[in-house]
């Protein structure tokens, strides 16, 4: 409606729409105060892609919610400011606002507006979705009912929502993930905004959905000439459609330029540590990732006062990771043979009428896993992968088909016929790690008795020769031995992990099954832990089948991959086999959708 | 948003020096909860008197006397003046004369300046058996000479003491929403659990019958159980049957809740790595999942406590739940019945009524703490 | 959303099935029936009238095999809403309970629409403005009105409405208009009377809904959504009454489910203090006397009509939340 032809404006390369001067935005909690942003200082201009990059934790979020003024109890700006430009020029300091004021209200939605890493519980749960955009576009345009709702079914038209008009009527939990983000983005788009902020938009989505919603997101920055800041934790996503970077760690902002220039030339240590232990899928496969804290200076993550620009990276450390030897695994020797599973769910049906239908979660699934080999399979949500590994493992039971379990010195087992005896023997030699480590350890038992419980089944020891078993276990996995006592609240999610995996190991398996064992971790978490899993693997000659929907963490550790799709394996073959050489458009469609780490490697757009 | 959070603290910290246990957790974070904290020391001397009753009864809480018929309270005093005008430090109360109001043509009681009643602690008086074990004549505090009465929250009816007839029926009011919980939780848990681990239609019918009881008017259903109670019955084992019908209603949040958690539990990571860490059902049901939820089962029991009170106090005042002579403080509230008692002695309902609101109020706040405390999200 | 109607209503079948035999169950408990005590009566008054007696013998199935006389007591009920003869009052129980069943439940509903009116208001300043002066008053008081019995606060406000303001106290009406047709000054004294019963059955009500509403709203207003909402530029209260307070709504709306329950629970023990012209005196007495076909027509009625409403609640729910409605 008020299209400022920017391009025109002589002033907008030079004039920034948002210059950020100094902020600090503070949390006032129990235990002290929290500086979630540190004196920032910031420029966004229109027209440009500014993305922030940090872990979790550095404060981007809270940088981002600072602007709009929208940061929760009890965190407060307490210094600095946030000069906003608007339409007409003019000149205003969001920072000093007074809460709810008449003019955020207006900069809100209308000027600039926002979108939420998880739409399904960024929208409201029992409005209309185009009730939602209805609203938002009534609040700051004088027009009638019917104008918001022709004009809202129009923008769902837009963002690429089939049948807009039946889905005005949807609500949000009718939807699906990619649909509901598209619908969040019609309606932050409704009012023209001039800055869109996206705080993690494409987190909770799958890549091929990550890949539309990105691509969504830069065409419409171009139509509309707005400008556009993205916060993320992925350096692919960066690297995809980023012009500018800015690079923020506790709080702070490291590094800043154009994205050719961080990503070609960083300057700051952390940037380059970032950088170096990016997972990607082009290149030379390493034997071990480089792990962002092996890489900085001791003492370097845990004290960010020590953050100064001039440390130097430990860069034989990288030199160190050695590319991986191909590895060669007898066909003969087989695991685990999977033969015609079949999973299927009743679906609909209630008290009075039986349910005619089912879903397919594993659709006449075969195949073979050798001895020593690391066996992926990779699939998007709702691909049936983890109702496969649930019902390999007879923690569901599958609808029909053959699960042989060959062990090396006990007879083999079908394990979709065994007993419940059998299964307890069965899962001695085949373990499992879970996804979310937080999940997956009662809070209420100390590690001795976690870590330990299926010893104590399976042999029976007393608390002594537990006790020391347990530690073994522990040192292994990377843990202290003091540890023992503790309970699972007291340990950070990675640690949480490696008490998983010392878990796992602790009966001396043949096979263990990890089920998005590293998804929930960070970046750098998620690199030492590959890396524990390949330096166990050699050590105990263990099997590995590993579920993930991360194509780069298949490209690291797997030797062979299946690729799943709507209940059905799609592909099996190597991996470099895999990447180099992708058979099924489905695979194909995969690899494409995934970002990679490199700005000169960004797809058309 | 849910991220926000997270992000207050960095991701990998170095280990927290948290070494407590779950137990030692909920504690530290229910002594914190200043209110709660009194409540459980005004909750723990409620079942004190409860337990010790006749020792700190003043009077014979049975002992009827016409001539103190509705006498009003009398206040305690700390000093007397001697014949020579020297102001000397006594505990007393001071004596009470009727007086026949020839106007109004009733009674009144005026407060008799001549007559000094000491009191005194550990005084001799009615005999009992304290805690129903030991013979005993002491009383906590009373009048020094045991031919005297003095009734400091005033007399009833039939000229008994209500103070001493407000301690001893705190035992059955109190011990009756103890043994109700207990009873409650019995069948809660067992139900609940049935219902929550194996589901099927052992669930749904226990659903069933979960909702029939709830959407009954509890009241009519109470009264017409309660008033077939034959009136002949011993004091004792009308006592169970009232609460057991005072149980009845408690068990159906107590089961949904036990069933809550443990749908919400089975489908837990925690409970699937048990499994197959090669732990039996009954393992699993003891280890993983009774711990998880038994601070919050201990929360609903006190807030269910309060509840029974409650039930026992309104049956037992509309005259159908437990009968004269048992005292309780429904029964004693049933003397207040009607509003011509109440004006002419208002004491009758005081007593009893700030008891029952002291004792629902405390284990009230005391539950609200604990479960804030066993809540493992706030804060 | 036919489906989920009808499904509840299948429900509701059984429950009253369950309803009315646990009515007939407690009628059959006391030792003996109506007619062994009239019997002897009648004998010690040297009346021999057998005639009689065996017809009403015959008439309620007495003597016969239990589900009998429950069959027959079912049927009169269903087929020609006869619900017995109150022995005491020797009329039919039709004659004695509708007006009194009207009167009760016209003050539970008022009641609800009392405790609805207080709450949400209430409930909602108390989350909006945690821990502010305010809370803590509305907190204080909600923790007072669950812990006062509600016949013991009728007691205390007769009391002191006697003693301070010299009102009558007792009934719904002066005692002047008790027989007086429904004229304006008739309206203005019921309504000068019956506001007390229904506070003193609201309060506890109210105050258990205030938590209820407080503890939902605190659950939903620091939700993305929220922040969504302010994102879009919304003023607080607007987003406030939109979505966070909607979406409390629905736990809400599904208590009327318990608080029907127990609002007529309360109603019948608060009128036997107030005397009021409701269920709760006759059912009383009826008890008390063994009056069991006057007191068991009042239980299942009562008990009936708690049900229904419980299922209009249900409904209502589904109507406003279509996350259940799709179930």
């Amino acid at each position: 409606m008020q299209q400022i032809p920017m391009h025109n404006n002589p002033q907008s390369d030079t004039a920034p729409l948002v210059k950020i001067r100094g902020l600090k935005t503070q949390f006032f909690t129990e235990d002290g105060i929290v500086k979630a942003v540190d004196d920032v200082d910031l420029d966004i201009h229109s027209n440009r892609t500014l993305c922030i990059l940090g872990e979790s934790g550095s404060g981007k979020s809270i940088m981002a919610r600072s602007i709009l003024r929208i940061v929760d109890n009890p965190g407060r700006i307490v210094e600095g400011s946030i000069h906003y430009r608007s339409a007409d020029g003019r000149e205003v300091d969001l920072a000093k606002e007074r809460h709810g004021s008449r003019l955020l209200r207006d900069v809100r939605g209308q000027d600039i507006s926002m979108i939420f890493q998880e739409p399904m519980s960024s929208l409201g749960p029992i409005t209309k979705i185009g009730q939602q955009i209805v609203e938002t576009i009534r609040l700051h345009r004088n027009v009638t009912k019917a104008e918001a709702k022709a004009e809202a079914i129009h923008l769902l038209d837009r963002v690429g929502i089939p049948r807009p008009a039946e889905r005005f009527e949807a609500y949000p939990f009718e939807l699906s993930g990619g649909m509901r983000q598209r619908a969040m983005i019609a309606m932050a788009l409704s009012c023209q905004p001039r800055l869109l902020i996206a705080d993690e938009p494409t987190t909770a989505l799958d890549v091929t959905t990550q890949a539309q919603i990105l691509d969504l997101i830069a065409e419409l920055k171009q139509e509309r000439q707005m400008g556009v800041m993205l916060i993320t934790h992925d350096m692919g996503v960066v690297a995809e459609v980023a012009e500018d970077v800015a690079v923020m760690y506790s709080g702070k902002i490291v590094e800043r330029g154009d994205v050719y220039s961080v990503f070609e030339n960083p300057k700051h240590p952390y940037t380059k540590a970032l950088l170096a232990s990016a997972p990607r899928l082009g290149g030379i496969r390493r034997r071990r990732l480089p792990d962002i804290r092996e890489l900085l200076p001791p003492g370097y993550m845990n004290n960010p006062a020590n953050l100064s620009p001039d440390a130097r990276l430990e860069g034989h450390k990288v030199a160190e990771i050695a590319p991986a030897e191909p590895k060669t695994h007898n066909e003969e020797d087989r695991i685990l043979e999977v033969k015609n599973l079949n999973v299927h769910f009743p679906i609909g049906g209630g008290v009075f009428s039986k349910s005619t239908d089912v879903v397919k979660a594993c659709d006449e699934i075969s195949f073979d896993v050798y001895r020593g080999e690391t066996f992926g399979i990779v699939g998007e949500s709702g691909s049936g992968k983890t109702s496969l590994s649930r019902a390999i493992m007879r923690i569901l039971d599958p609808t029909s088909g053959e699960v042989l379990f060959h062990r090396k010195a006990k007879p083999t087992v079908d394990l979709t016929q065994a007993n419940k005896s059998e299964l307890r023997d069965v899962w001695r030699d085949m373990r499992m790690v879970f996804q979310d480590p937080q999940s997956s350890l009662n809070p209420r038992l100390r590690v001795i008795d976690l870590v330990g419980q299926c010893l104590q089944k399976a042999e029976s020891l007393g608390r002594r020769d537990l006790q020391a078993r347990v530690s073994d276990l522990l040192v292994q996995a990377g843990l202290k031995t003091e540890f023992l006592l503790r309970y699972p609240g007291a340990f950070s999610g990675g640690q949480r992990q490696r008490l998983g995996i010392a878990r796992a190991l602790a009966t001396n398996p043949e096979l263990v099954i990890a089920d998005e064992a590293v998804s929930a971790l960070d970046v750098s978490i998620q690199a030492q832990m590959l890396n524990l899993l390949q330096d166990l693997q050699d050590e105990f000659d263990l099997t590995y089948l590993f579920i993930t929907h991360d194509l780069s963490v298949v490209k690291h550790i797997c030797d062979r991959v299946a690729v799943m799709y709507q209940g059905k394996i799609v592909e099996l073959t190597t991996r470099d086999e895999l990447f180099a050489n992708p058979k099924h458009p489905y695979t194909k469609k995969l690899l494409a959708a995934v970002p990679n780490p490199d700005p000169r490697m960004r797809k058309a757009s | 948003m849910t991220d926000t959070t997270q992000n207050l603290a960095p991701a990998d910290a170095p280990e927290a020096p948290v070494v407590l246990g779950p137990w030692a957790l909920i504690w530290r974070k229910f002594r914190k909860h200043k209110l709660a904290m009194f409540s459980l020391y005004i909750v723990g001397l409620i079942y004190l008197v409860a337990a010790l009753g006749e020792f700190l009864a003043v009077q014979d809480p049975h002992k009827t006397s016409v001539r103190h018929t509705f006498q009003p309270p009398q206040g305690l005093h700390l000093f007397v003046k001697d014949e020579d005008g020297s102001t000397n430090f006594m505990l007393h109360a001071k004596g009470m004369k009727m007086e026949l109001n020839t106007e109004l043509r009733r009674r009144t009681f005026v407060e008799d300046e001549s007559k000094i009643i000491p009191m005194g602690f550990f005084v001799k008086g009615h005999e009992y058996k304290l805690l129903g074990l030991v013979d005993s004549s002491t009383h906590f505090f009373g009048p020094k000479n045991p031919r005297d009465t003095v009734f400091i929250f005033g007399a009833d009816r039939l000229g008994r003491d209500i103070l001493s007839r407000v301690v001893v029926g705190t035992r059955v009011s109190m011990s009756i929403g103890l043994v109700g919980v207990a009873v409650s939780l019995v069948i809660g848990v067992i139900l609940g659990g049935i219902s929550g681990y194996y589901g099927g239609l052992a669930d749904n019918l226990i659903q069933r019958l979960i909702e029939f009881i709830r959407s009954v008017p509890t009241i009519p259903l109470w009264m017409g159980l309660a008033a077939a109670i034959p009136l002949d019955w011993p004091p004792l084992r009308t006592y169970f049957v009232v609460t057991v019908i005072v149980s009845m209603i408690g068990w159906t949040s107590l089961a949904r809740e036990v069933r809550g958690k443990f749908l919400s539990l089975r489908n837990e990571d925690f409970i699937t790595a048990a499994r197959l860490d090669g732990l039996s059902d009954w393992e699993i049901i003891m280890k993983h999942m009774v711990p998880s939820f038994s601070s919050h089962i201990i929360a609903s029991l006190t807030l269910a406590v309060p509840l029974m009170i409650l039930a026992e106090t309104s049956l037992s005042f509309l005259g159908i739940g437990l009968q004269p002579p048992q005292v309780s403080w429904g029964t004693l509230l049933k003397e207040a019945q009607n509003i011509r008692s109440i004006i002419e002695a208002p004491w009758l309902l005081w007593s009893p009524g700030v008891a029952i609101v002291l004792a629902v109020l405390s284990l009230n706040f005391l539950g609200d703490g604990l479960r804030d405390a066993a809540d493992p999200h706030a804060q | 959303m036919k489906g989920f109607i009808l499904r509840r209503i299948l429900y509701m079948i059984p429950t009253l099935f369950l309803v009315s035999i646990v009515t007939f169950v407690i009628i059959q408990l006391p030792p003996g029936d109506y007619l062994d005590v009239l019997m002897t009566e009648l004998g010690e008054a040297g009346v021999e009238d057998s005639s009689t007696m065996d017809a009403l013998r015959e008439q309620y199935g007495l003597g016969q095999p239990i589900y009998v006389q429950y069959f027959k007591w079912m049927k009169a009920i269903l087929l020609h809403g006869d619900f017995g003869l109150s022995f005491e009052k020797n009329r039919p129980v039709t004659d004695l309970i509708w007006n009194r069943l009207g009167w009760t439940f016209g003050i539970s509903i008022m009641t609800l629409l009392f405790i609805w009116i207080t709450a949400l208001p209430i409930g909602i300043y108390s989350a909006v403005r945690k821990y502010s002066a305010g809370d803590y008053i509305a907190t204080f008081f909600g923790f007072i009105g669950l812990a006062v019995p509600n016949f013991l606060l009728a007691l205390v406000m007769m009391y002191i409405s006697f003693k301070y303001f010299g009102q009558s106290v007792g009934g719904l009406v002066s005692p002047e208009y008790l027989d007086a047709p429904w004229t304006w000054d008739k309206y203005v004294d019921l309504f000068k009377h019956i506001w007390m019963p229904i506070v003193v059955v609201g309060t506890s009500g109210a105050a258990a809904l205030i938590r209820i509403m407080r503890a939902n709203l605190l659950d939903e207003l620091y939700r993305p959504y929220v922040v969504t909402a302010r994102a879009k530029g919304m003023s607080e209260f607007q987003l406030l009454l939109r979505y966070p307070v909607r979406v409390a709504l629905n736990p809400f709306v599904s208590t009327i489910g318990w608080i029907l329950p127990t609002l007529v629970s309360g109603e019948i023990i608060v009128a036997v203090v107030m005397n009021l012209p409701t269920t709760g005196p006759l059912l009383l007495r009826a008890l008390l006397v063994q009056d069991m076909y006057l007191a068991g027509s009042l239980i299942l009625i009562v008990s009936m009509l708690t049900v229904v409403g419980t299922l209009i609640s249900d409904l209502l729910l589904a109507w406003i939340d279509p996350r259940i409605r799709y179930q």
